[in-house]
């Protein structure tokens, strides 16, 4: 499976919130047993499920044991579940079951998951991050069971309408508030590099471009294959002289930035999800280095309330699990979980039992008023972008600061209004 | 123009890189033969070893060993250790892997090679993560202007760094007492074994300095090798193994200017198609990854032939060819085996029946391709891709099952366009070829946004004549319909393999597996039997890619990737490469197939698949190259024999003859006719050297003419010109019928027809086949059409008597290896003879028989010419040339110094000067009557 051949660039640098450096997936022994009070508080005075009631299955797949590895969405999905059962009352009672699927990237993999989950008789298939999950549609469509997830990492999926259903920001309204954001801030000619794949090439011509006549920026696009010399990417880039660079890149972000700074660049840079990659590079790389996210992140400063309450329950079902590992894979699998059983909840609460078909036909009206970690709500019976299987939206964006934590810019999240097709 | 002067430097960067595994994949190819598919992904391990040590950590590429923490490291300890890993990870390939294939024929060593890339592929993700790494700066940073342009120093240091230590390899290379003994080992293996050069010597010094070479310009690059990454890091080795065609395998220099020239091409030519508004959109995606594609096919139009296979001594053959025999009973066994598997499982499991259907189409394209005619081809999901794309662009427009006929016929015609440029090379060449021809399919073809869409490619259920064939429904996810339609395509596609395999165009392939030379001297036309392969297996791979994208519902480009495309190499190679059973159980060990399902569901093998599979390729090449099909059949073909009463031993040539009593063997006396083949003004040079030199000769219907001189005379050399296997100028005329324009095959069928010196048999085709294939030839394409259907033909009439006349039906079941020298002879003869030739050119006959064979021999070509073909007979046993001659040329330094009646030729006082000095020579008649001996001149 090859990075090239994904999803869209930004699918790809929304999937480096779970799988860049610190997301290294190797288990070591060394456990976080600090908790908080108000973490030691979290695991208390729920509903658990009555473990007599008959389970209500959901099928869950995961990039886990190929080329790329990403465990710790699995880990964070499993604290998730066990949250719901222990605390939240399972499905109306009912614990959750999850048949666990691991897939490698490939077409194959993610069809036998989708197999599994239809033989098994789950009622919804839930992803943590699968490159290959397009391959599934036709067998869950067949079946009558819906996707749900957090983003729509592959343009299927992101454009499976009816059948599938994110919770975040389509990738297009990604794209398009990248530009928004660049233009509120000063930028007039921005160049767009994009992984070499047809996604890209499809992403660029129908919203990437339309959205730069609209806000009436001059754009260019520029493709990067895999396993790429930055140098030579940048000096390419760098040659037809954007006052602002938007990055699609995935893992090649790491690169990149630093690679556009050596070259001489001093604009904004629009970096995706990849906070992970701050760490990892100097300050003085990183000024005017933009990062979106589509929730609060642990390393964002002064969460509102709310948002800490639920960033406390995650760090406490989550304590126990090996030191070095990505939070932030585990973040996207807990909440995850937690939207998934909010939906089982729901649909549940209107139809006794929970079925493939009455969930397949329950998220077709399903909206709520706040997503774990943030304040959004959702909705499920229009696309917050038109032609997608995006229930949520709105990214905040934001730049490290002198201590590298995160520091949101003005009028967030981004209103992208102007640039809607 | 400053620009483009700032992109030639960064792309020298680039070159800098590939240089560095061009290098390597060089100076292995020199010291062991083996080429190193395998070379990046071994670079990535002290990559990842240096990286890890930047971070303060030694982490050695074993799963299961801790990582230690070891604290700051200097850089130059950092990479001295990686280096170091580096050395030792080519010393351990080297003993565990290359010296026990040493002797093995260059598949296997392309197996291996594959199976040490998947298996370090598996292991670094293991180790040290799959997440893309950044690598670190090791070199000098900052810029330096030149020509107006700011340059990045790091570039220029790397740069420097790779030309200065190549130049430095090149030189210990060309110079040292090491670097020669892998030159002399390169030519001719064998030969520096008997001058005590070590081959293991040279294998353990090659393996380990071009891992060390490789790995200490790889970590200096830092950035230039783009990120860290298992799943993208392997492919790196494409364009170094551009750069290594270029250089020819063979030479440093040219391989370091070679990989230098690419980077920059590539370099600019990002630059131009990203920025330039006039570059077309189409072109773009993968276009980086097209250019080595590029580069390999102009090189070898460009080097051709002159790409130097080693010298290697290479003692154990492909695996045994199992041709399956015709046995309907044993078809409807498997077939109803097939069927009760379909029907007595459901949902995942069927799937898994399906999926293992549908890829042995894809391995049965492998057993074709590389089992049956002994091409390598790396590129056969590619080609399922093709068709997969093709039936979602028909889409509802053409009904089922022609839509899956144009899907595979167009993916046929895509193995045709990669065949072409492989026609000028083959073994592991060939593997490059289609490594690099499946990583452009892969990104200029299946992810080209003008080709492929981005959200769906989706793919109609197949639907005949009412009937809903389809994959699933409902909840039923692999439905009975379709696993059956399934089923009675593979039954089909392989019978008409078997049938293949069996026939003519099987025995064709065999003959060309064996000996291409040797193939084209009996009038096979060794091209159109690669292309018409190539269209055939590539139709079958379509076939396979085409039911895929059935049970899909869509297309995946990312199900027949490159990665993917050795995966099926890999699991044809471990089942059993050379029948169609192995295809079978290829397909059920395939992934998503039954044993993937079964291990899937109950074993839970996870993480370690991919490492499994990759050492299992490789202990299978070590140990059972056969695969276990082949290892299966060869058990039960023991125990059989076992069983059977034990044959006989072959008897010796002069022993049949004086026993046959056969028909044909009556010794007709013999006419002279006119003139059957002249020739005049031969002249054939090599570089400088003029072998032959305005050479005239002519051979009359039923005369027997000798041509002799001493060695070194250019006899072969003129053999050659008149067959068509050497560039020559002249005229040759058979019966008034010009042949010197036309390719050796097509000399070979118009009737001039030759014999080799070794022999040039075919080893996978019994003593039979051997003659049989000699009288099938012509028509390939649409012979392998009808051979599909139609195999079993009777041996012809010209077969039966040229067996018969050389004595061979007694031994007609053998191999010709079971067989004393002199019979063997006898087998090329007949082999000859099958092609009804006008005129047969004998080169050395007689070496190596005894005067007994001999004298048996010379009665033989008696009898031949008395059938009315005129013979020219090349051999140093002067009792035979003298004895059964009609006349005698004689040439010496490739000039005719004599012609004549045999009486006229011995006592020529030049003749005698200059060859036969004072010896007399008995004719055959008195010889008989003469003490057993024979005189031999100039041997």
């Amino acid at each position: 499976m090859r990075t090239s051949k994904l999803a869209g660039g930004f699918a790809l640098a929304t999937l480096l919130a779970v799988s860049t450096a610190c997301g290294s997936t190797d288990s070591g022994s060394e456990t976080d047993s600090s908790a908080s009070a108000s973490q030691k508080a979290a695991l208390t005075g729920g509903t658990a499920a009555d473990d007599s009631k008959t389970p209500v299955t959901i099928g869950f797949h995961n990039l886990e044991g190929g080329a790329i590895s990403l465990a710790d969405v699995r880990l964070g999905f499993e604290a998730g579940v066990k949250y719901i059962n222990q605390q939240l009352g399972g499905i109306d009672g009912h614990p959750l079951k999850t048949i666990n699927c691991k897939t490698d990237g490939t077409p194959e993999a993610s069809v036998n998951c989708a197999n599994q989950f239809v033989e098994q008789k789950a009622v919804l298939a839930v992803q943590g991050a699968d490159f290959g999950a397009d391959a599934m549609l036709p067998v869950l469509k067949s079946a009558g069971v819906a996707e749900l997830g957090n983003f729509p990492l592959t343009p299927g999926m992101n454009s499976a309408v009816g059948d599938a259903y994110f919770m975040q920001g389509s990738a297009q309204e990604g794209y398009a508030a990248n530009l928004v954001q660049l233009q509120k801030l000063g930028a007039s000619k921005v160049a767009v590099v994009l992984v070499d794949n047809p996604a890209s090439h499809d992403t660029y011509r129908t919203v990437i471009e339309p959205a730069a006549t609209k806000l009436k920026l001059t754009t260019k696009v520029f493709y990067v294959p895999a396993q790429s010399d930055w140098t030579v990417q940048s000096a390419t880039v760098l040659a037809w002289g954007p006052d602002a660079i938007s990055t699609y890149v995935a893992a090649e972000g790491l690169a990149a930035v630093p690679a556009f700074r050596s070259a001489g660049f001093s604009g904004y840079i629009t970096a995706g999800a990849n906070t992970e990659i701050i760490p990892q590079l100097d300050p003085s790389v990183l000024q005017k280095v933009l990062f979106s996210a589509p929730y609060y992140l642990p390393e964002f400063a002064n969460p509102p309330a709310k948002v800490k309450k639920d960033l406390d329950v995650f760090e406490a079902y989550t304590s126990n699990m090996p030191k070095k590992g990505s939070v932030t894979q585990r973040q996207t699998g807990f909440y995850t979980a937690l939207m998934a059983g909010q939906l089982l909840r729901d649909v549940g609460a209107k139809t006794s039992p929970v079925t493939a078909q009455v969930v397949h036909s329950g998220l077709r009206t399903w909206k709520g008023e706040r997503e774990p970690f943030r304040l959004n709500g959702w909705d499920c019976s229009a696309a917050t972008w038109p032609g997608t299987t995006a229930c949520g939206f709105g990214n905040v964006y934001a730049t490290p600061g002198k201590d590298r934590v995160l520091e949101p810019l003005p009028d967030q999240p981004v209103d992208m209004s102007a640039v809607l097709p | 123009m400053s620009e483009i002067l700032l992109f030639l430097v960064l792309g020298l960067g680039v070159g800098a890189v590939y240089a560095a595994l061009t290098l390597g994949v060089v100076l292995t190819y020199q010291g062991t033969g083996m080429i190193n598919f395998a070379a990046a992904a071994m670079a990535a391990v002290p990559m990842y070893v240096y990286e890890e040590l930047q971070q303060g950590r030694l982490t050695l590429p074993v799963p299961w060993l801790p990582s230690f923490d070891v604290g700051d490291t200097p850089t130059w300890l950092a990479v001295a250790i990686a280096v170091a890993v580096a050395g030792l990870l080519g010393a351990l390939t080297e003993l565990a892997v290359s010296r026990p294939l040493r002797k093995a024929p260059p598949l296997a060593k392309v197996v291996a090679a594959v199976g040490i890339l998947l298996t370090l592929q598996a292991v670094v993700g293991l180790k040290y993560g799959t997440v893309p790494l950044l690598r670190s700066v090791s070199l000098p940073q900052g810029a330096v202007e030149m020509a107006g342009v700011n340059v990045a120093k790091d570039r220029l240091w790397l740069v420097g760094i790779a030309v200065v230590l190549s130049v430095g390899l090149a030189l210990w290379f060309r110079k040292s007492r090491m670097g020669l003994a892998i030159q002399a080992s390169a030519e001719n293996e064998r030969a520096a074994g008997f001058a005590r050069l070590s081959p293991t010597v040279t294998g353990l010094v090659t393996w380990t300095v071009s891992s060390m070479f490789t790995a200490l310009i790889l970590v200096l690059a830092g950035p230039a090798t783009g990120t860290l990454s298992p799943s993208t890091m392997p492919l790196l080795v494409v364009p170094a193994l551009a750069g290594a065609l270029v250089a020819r395998l063979s030479s440093l220099t040219v391989g370091l200017v070679g990989a230098l020239t690419l980077g920059v091409v590539q370099s600019i030519l990002q630059y131009l198609s990203q920025t330039k508004d006039w570059w077309p959109e189409w072109a773009k995606q993968g276009l980086t990854n097209v250019v080595p594609f590029l580069v390999i096919v102009v090189a070898l139009f460009v080097l051709g032939r002159a790409i130097p296979t080693r010298g290697d001594d290479v003692r154990s053959s492909l695996p045994a060819v199992l041709v399956p025999r015709n046995r309907p009973h044993m078809v409807a066994l498997w077939s109803a085996v097939g069927l009760a598997a379909l029907a007595l499982t459901s949902g995942t499991y069927r799937f898994g029946v399906i999926t293992s259907l549908a890829v042995s189409l894809i391995a049965l394209s492998l057993v074709l391709l590389t089992g049956l005619l002994g091409q390598i081809s790396l590129a056969q999901a590619a080609f399922a891709g093709v068709a997969g794309i093709v039936l979602s662009k028909l889409g509802d427009s053409v009904p089922f099952p022609l839509s899956l006929f144009i899907a595979a016929a167009l993916a046929a015609v895509a193995g045709v366009f990669v065949g072409i440029p492989a026609l000028r090379i083959r073994g592991a060449q060939l593997a490059v070829v289609t490594l690099a021809a499946a990583l452009t399919l892969q990104d200029f073809v299946l992810a080209n946004p003008k080709i492929v869409s981005a959200t769906a490619n989706l793919i109609p259920d197949p639907v005949l004549f009412g009937w809903n064939l389809s994959v699933r429904g409902g909840q039923d996810i692999a439905r009975l319909p379709f696993g059956v339609m399934v089923l009675v395509i593979v039954v089909l596609a392989s019978i008409c393999v078997g049938n293949l395999m069996r026939s003519g165009t099987g025995r064709t392939m065999l003959a060309i597996r064996s000996n291409e030379r040797a193939a084209a001297a009996i009038g096979i036309n060794v091209p159109r039997v690669k292309l018409a392969a190539f269209a055939a297996s590539s139709f079958l791979a379509g076939l396979g890619g085409g039911l895929i994208g059935y049970s899909r519902g869509q297309l995946s480009a990312d199900s027949f990737g490159v990665f993917i495309g050795l995966s099926f190499l890999a699991v044809a190679y471990l089942s059993g490469i050379t029948s169609v059973s192995g295809a079978a159980l290829a397909g059920v060990s395939a992934s998503l197939g039954i044993v993937y399902v079964f291990m899937d569901r109950n074993l839970h093998l996870g993480s370690y698949y991919m490492l499994i599979t990759g050492i299992s390729l490789i202990l299978t090449v070590l140990f059972n190259p056969i695969g276990i099909a082949g290892k299966t059949r060869s058990d039960y073909e023991k125990a059989r024999a076992r069983l059977a009463p034990r044959k006989s031993p072959a008897k010796p040539m002069a022993q049949a003859v004086e026993s046959d009593s056969s028909p044909v063997m009556v010794d007709t006396p013999r006419q002279i006719g006119d003139v059957s083949l002249s020739a005049r003004g031969v002249t054939v040079r090599y570089g400088g050297v003029e072998a032959v030199s305005d050479v005239d000769i002519e051979v009359r219907a039923g005369e027997i003419v000798g041509l002799i001189g001493p060695n070194g005379a250019g006899k072969t050399s003129f053999v050659d010109a008149l067959t068509g296997f050497t560039r020559s100028s002249g005229e040759v005329d058979l019966a008034g019928d010009r042949l010197d324009q036309q390719p050796a095959h097509e000399r070979a069928r118009r009737g001039l027809v030759r014999t080799w010196q070794a022999g040039e048999l075919f080893e996978d085709l019994t003593v039979g086949d051997n003659v049989r294939v000699a009288n099938e030839t012509g028509n390939e394409a649409l012979g392998m059409l009808r051979d599909t259907v139609r195999p079993t033909t009777p041996a012809s009439a010209p077969v039966e008597r040229a067996l018969a006349l050389m004595s061979l039906t007694d031994v007609a079941d053998r191999k010709p290896s079971e067989l004393p020298l002199g019979r063997q002879k006898a087998v090329g003869m007949a082999r000859a003879l099958a092609m009804e030739p006008q005129v047969l050119l004998l080169d050395e006959p007689a070496a190596g028989l005894d005067s007994t064979e001999s004298l048996a021999f010379g009665d033989q070509l008696r009898r031949i010419a008395a059938t009315g073909v005129g013979c020219l007979l090349i051999d140093h046993d002067m009792h035979l040339v003298m004895s059964v001659c009609d006349r005698v040329y004689v040439i010496e330094f490739g000039k005719q110094i004599a012609a004549g009646t045999p009486e006229a030729v011995r006592t020529d006082p030049l003749v005698l000067k200059s060859y036969l000095g004072n010896q007399s020579f008995e004719t055959t008649e008195e010889a008989d009557d003469a003490p057993v001996g024979k005189e031999e001149v100039g041997s």
